[in-house]
């Protein structure tokens, strides 16, 4: 907290000389006042049966006095003006950080490149503030501070594409990522490592393996999966597509949770009597038109884009491995019949995710031995860290003392 | 004069008499009077004790001797008189005065209100007839004055007025000077237990009285407004102590001093001392009328 403090009225210690001129003062006002006395044998008796207490006390201070000497102590700092300036070196750390599949390979020992990458840039940390960016497809996500978000550690579904680097490289950037890196001015973390062999992709319950050398099938119990949720509502025609798509694709049907896509029967707000259902359905692609009973969907994270509107409201929308659909039955389709089994088609193939253990056969590839360079420019802090009312707090806490004192001294 | 061995606050060893001193003096006895005939009527106004010349009667006070009674009139009243007596012309009165240097303790000096006393003890006497023996104790001798009359005054007045308090005299040694006396005036403060022991004054038929001075700081520091720190200066011997004087410091001293006292005139009260111990704040004629008067 008192990092970086300076004085910006040095001159001000000088008050500093008050406490210590009321110490001495008091001091001296305290000092004992010789006085004569026959008496001497009883105040000795009376010290007697007071002695451990009174010895202690002999030249004690009044405790109004000491509240005295802390107030003026504390006006006094007041007084220098105590503020915290911004650290000499006020730069600010972003680190752009590299979430594809390759950083959530294994490195060694059990950690991945992307825990290597980012331990080796901890390491690497001065006075300075550090930020953290994962860029997305649209946009990027900040987080502020020196711990590496946890969430993080863990490879997004769906995965995440490796950043435009070239967009980040900038002063006070570094990439965190596995592999060096063309650069002007950023500097970057990278873990480097070795190619890791392991699946690519999956069909039905065949698996394709990356040995490091080749391509190799082999036989897994771990299918890829369609999930159909409210099948009772939806459109016939509809479902009768989804395991169509299935079948083709290899994929089993499966009721369980995290499959590699979910096709729901979903609507925003309850279904009410007086609002008909049958629009006309107005396919973003196309070739075919139609009629149907249909709902609006939600959208959400999960289906944010719309695939397909009945007048204004959408009935169709997808998201990495989810298809949305409020279409409790279809009207009459017009148009080519092909090109409607064409378009959920490339719906489906759109919105499936692959396989969490699959990772494409580039990301695998080894990483060279990775390294670790600085930005060749820092970048300064927009705003430089205000500092705290040292002196009014300061001024305050005298005022309260003060005023103890001289409740003390009175009472 | 130098404070002895570094004392200065509260130290006042010497006596000087004040200018309208002696105009004093001489309100004193008739103001004396004044007083007795309010307290025990007209016609008994006399400072009288016993053994002596009768002068009339008085009721009698619980505690008071009962060979003083008379049995004639309580028989005849059926209410208790004692006989009131006026001493013979030649009568002699001891006033022993504790001339160490405790005495010095003031304001006003302990001393000094002793000499005052003494003095108008003396215009007592010799008012009554009686010769007077003034004593101071002092180291190596006691100092000795001898008022027979009342031109003899300003000899006493400039006697005490060279007294000093000093020193640790035994304050006993006066005793050889009271042994024609039939009244003994003991003035001194009197701490410690044995400095004024009742066995070597009381004889029979004679009166004792012991007035016994105590400044202000010593009877009730509270009153004088002593707190703080303090660090005490005993000007007999020298010897120091320093402490804080807070309420419950007082409070203990206050105890400690009449448990004291108490049991210093309950040992005169049995030897028939009459005794009271008096504020040296307080002026001399309030203190004897106080002490006599009574």
């Amino acid at each position: 907290m008192l990092d970086g403090l300076e004085w910006s009225r040095p001159v001000g210690f000088l008050a500093l000389l008050l406490p210590v001129v009321v110490l001495l003062a008091s001091r001296l006002l305290n000092r004992p006042l010789p006085r004569a006395t026959g008496t001497l044998a009883i105040w000795r008796t009376v010290r007697d049966h007071r002695r451990t207490e009174g010895a202690r006390r002999r030249f004690a201070l009044p405790l109004s006095t000491w509240l005295l000497l802390c107030a003026l102590s504390a006006g006094a700092l007041a007084l220098a003006g105590p503020v915290r300036t911004p650290r000499a070196v006020a730069t600010v750390l972003e680190c752009v950080v590299d979430a594809s599949p390759s950083m959530y390979l294994e490195h060694s020992a059990g950690r991945t490149r992307l825990d290597v990458a980012v331990a080796q840039l901890a390491d690497s940390f001065e006075e300075q503030e550090v930020v953290w960016i994962r860029p997305l497809a649209t946009g990027a996500e900040r987080v502020e501070g020196r711990a590496f978000p946890s969430a993080w550690r863990t490879a997004p579904r769906p995965p995440l594409e490796e950043p435009r680097f070239e967009e980040w490289d900038g002063a006070g950037r570094v990439f965190v990522t596995d592999r060096m890196r063309p650069r002007d001015v950023a500097g970057e973390s990278a873990s480097g490592g070795a190619l890791v062999p392991g699946p690519l992709a999956v069909r039905g319950r065949t698996e394709f393996h990356w040995t490091g050398e080749a391509i190799v099938e082999r036989a897994t119990e771990q299918p890829a999966r369609l999930s159909i949720r409210g099948a009772d509502r939806l459109a016939a025609e509809v479902l009768e597509f989804a395991r169509t798509w299935a079948a083709a694709r290899e994929f089993e049907l499966s009721a369980a949770e995290g499959c590699e896509l979910e096709l729901a029967f979903a609507q925003d707000g309850e279904l009410r009597e007086d609002v008909p259902l049958t629009r006309v359905l107005a396919p973003l692609a196309g070739g075919w038109s139609g009629t149907a009973d249909a709902v609006p969907v939600p959208l959400d994270a999960r289906a944010p884009t719309i695939w397909l509107r009945a007048g204004d409201a959408p009935v169709v929308a997808h998201g990495p491995g989810s298809v949305r659909c409020g279409i409790a039955r279809l009207g009459e389709l017009t148009g080519d019949p092909a090109a409607f089994a064409v378009d959920w088609a490339e719906l489906f193939d759109r919105a499936v995710l692959p396989p969490a253990r699959c990772v494409p056969l580039e990301e695998r590839a080894a990483a060279g031995d990775g390294g670790l360079e600085a930005p060749r420019e820092a970048k300064p802090l927009e705003a430089p860290l205000e500092s705290p009312p040292y002196a009014a707090w300061l001024a305050g806490a005298a005022s309260v003392l003060a005023l103890a004192a001289l409740v003390t001294r009175r009472g | 004069m130098k404070s002895p061995r570094g004392t200065r606050e509260g130290f006042h060893p010497e006596v000087r008499f004040g200018e309208d001193f002696a105009r004093r003096l001489e309100l004193f006895c008739p103001r004396l009077r004044a007083a007795r005939e309010r307290r025990e009527g007209a016609g008994a106004a006399r400072f009288s004790g016993a053994g002596e010349e009768f002068a009339g009667f008085r009721p009698y006070r619980p505690g008071e001797d009962l060979r003083q009674l008379d049995w004639n009139l309580l028989a005849r009243l059926d209410r208790p008189f004692v006989r009131v007596t006026r001493r013979e012309a030649s009568e002699r009165w001891a006033i022993l005065i504790d001339g160490s240097a405790s005495m010095g303790v003031g304001p006003p000096g302990k001393l000094q209100r002793a000499a005052e006393l003494s003095c108008a003890l003396g215009m007592l006497a010799v008012a009554q007839g009686a010769s007077v023996g003034i004593s101071v104790s002092a180291d190596p001798e006691p100092l000795h004055f001898e008022l027979r009359r009342r031109a003899d005054m300003p000899g006493l007045l400039r006697f005490l007025e060279e007294r000093v308090a000093r020193g640790d005299p035994e304050f006993a040694r006066l005793s050889s000077r009271a042994r024609d006396a039939g009244r003994v005036f003991c003035i001194g403060d009197f701490l410690g237990e044995d400095v004024l022991d009742p066995t070597r004054f009381a004889r029979r038929g004679r009166e004792v009285f012991g007035l016994r001075l105590l400044a202000p700081v010593e009877l009730a520091p509270g009153s004088a407004g002593l707190g703080g720190a303090v660090e005490w200066a005993d000007p007999e011997r020298g010897e120091r102590l320093s402490m804080r004087i807070d309420r419950s410091a007082r409070d203990a001293y206050d105890r400690a001093l009449r448990v004291s006292l108490r049991r210093f005139d309950a040992a005169c009260a049995r030897h028939r001392i009459g005794f009271g111990t008096y504020d040296t704040a307080r002026e001399f004629e309030d203190i004897l009328t106080e002490a006599l008067v009574r």
